[in-house]
């Protein structure tokens, strides 16, 4: 749930985290279902919390960055793929700005819930076949980004 | 590459992509674990402290909160079982008041009477028939009696105004039909019928003024009267006989 608040950039995502537990309590007597269920119920309340507090503070989350902002002319200083493994969360988070909103919502749901594509469809009001090619649409761009520069990037400056 | 290798899910492919990638998958694998690991940190201990602290309080307070409604929804339910015995009451006693005076429409005073007879209770019959008999068979004279005062408009000579001995109230009475058990009782026991119903400290003034707001048991101003324990409403369907219900209806009490 946090995770998935900070992949969105979602301001103050602990804070924000905090109301959602307490959003759970309020209504957890509403809740009927399995395990598998109160996961999906969870994100979906975080889902709604995000998109709320985005609205309430009068702006969408963080459009994808422009392409070329991110390409570093730092060269390798080693591997790359144990390069990208030490990336700080920021780092990441400006990493997957490439993405667009839908995609990269997708794919941290896909990430750090293990929920399935149907069920991620349902928390972010979607079919399961446009979940899935929002997935894989956002796989593709990543990897073309990490195809065509040369790692490390340097993040965008904001 | 996925369009080049369609086959399984894409959520296959994201575990299978992270687990094992392929050469050229291999920088987006490393990008994928490691925003899972880094996005997935737990919060700061200090972040966590608070929330759960917060999440206890709520829950303290929930629980508090259900233990006083089950409470208030028992006193509801009460409450709303007395509102509905009162408009019962209410009904059945402006029925039965206009069927003894005979100003019910012909129809229905017709059919009242015949209901009346068989039962034992003589009542007018549409076009001024009959009389009805001593109101209240079975009853105490001085009940009877001041019921026909009442009437009029005139204080009872028995005292009316004044509740007999709860004795008096008490006493079964078989003779009066549709009393007994009755939870529509038109009159509660050991009010003092002199005051207008409004008055009435378990009256049906006031159950029939406020429906919408649940009546709690206690709350309505209680008369000092000897035969009366509680001014529960619900207490009308304890079976104890008192007036019986054409005897003194009461839209026609004689204003204090």
């Amino acid at each position: 749930m946090l995770g998935y608040l900070r992949s969105r950039r979602a301001p103050e995502a602990e804070d924000l985290t905090g109301e959602v537990f307490l959003k759970l309590v309020r209504s957890l007597d509403t809740f009927e279902g399995g395990e598998a269920d109160f996961r999906s119920w969870l994100l979906t309340v975080t889902h709604h919390a995000m998109v709320d507090e985005f609205r309430r503070r009068g702006r969408r989350p963080e459009e994808p960055a422009p392409h070329d902002d991110l390409v570093s002319a730092a060269p390798p200083q080693q591997s790359e793929p144990d390069a990208i493994e030490r990336l700080t969360t920021e780092e990441i988070l400006d990493l997957l700005d490439v993405l667009t909103e839908a995609q990269r919502e997708v794919l941290t749901l896909r990430l750090l819930s293990g929920l399935s594509t149907r069920e991620i469809g349902d928390i972010v009001g979607r079919s399961r076949g446009a979940v899935k090619q929002l997935q894989r649409r956002a796989i593709h761009r990543l990897r073309d980004l990490l195809a065509e520069h040369p790692y490390p990037i340097n993040p965008p400056e904001r | 590459m996925d369009e080049m290798t369609p086959g399984p899910e894409p959520e296959d492919n994201l575990e299978r992509l992270l687990a094992q990638p392929g050469q050229e998958d291999e920088r987006v694998a490393a990008l994928l674990r490691a925003a899972r690991r880094r996005l997935s940190a737990p919060a700061p201990d200090d972040v966590r402290d608070r929330h759960l602290s917060a999440i206890h309080g709520l829950a303290r307070q929930r629980a508090e909160r259900r233990s006083l409604s089950w409470a208030d929804r028992a006193r509801a339910v009460i409450g709303m079982t007395s509102v509905k015995v009162g408009l019962a009451a209410a009904a059945a006693a402006a029925a039965t008041g206009g069927a003894v005076t005979g100003t019910l429409p012909p129809p229905v005073q017709e059919a009242v009477a015949e209901v009346g007879e068989a039962v034992g209770i003589e009542l007018p019959r549409p076009g001024g028939g009959d009389a009805p008999a001593a109101p209240g068979r079975g009853q105490p004279p001085e009940e009877a009696d001041g019921g026909a005062r009442d009437r009029d408009g005139r204080e009872g000579p028995a005292g009316r105004g004044e509740p007999g001995p709860p004795e008096d109230r008490e006493r079964p009475d078989p003779g009066a039909p549709g009393r007994e058990g009755d939870p529509a009782d038109p009159e509660p026991r050991g009010s003092a019928p002199g005051d207008p119903p409004e008055s009435r400290g378990d009256g049906l003034g006031q159950r029939g003024e406020a429906p919408a707001e649940a009546p709690r048991p206690g709350i309505a101003p209680h008369r000092e009267e000897p035969g009366r324990a509680s001014p529960d409403p619900d207490d009308g369907g304890d079976g104890s006989p008192g007036q019986p219900a054409v005897d003194a209806p009461p839209d026609e009490w004689p204003a204090p």
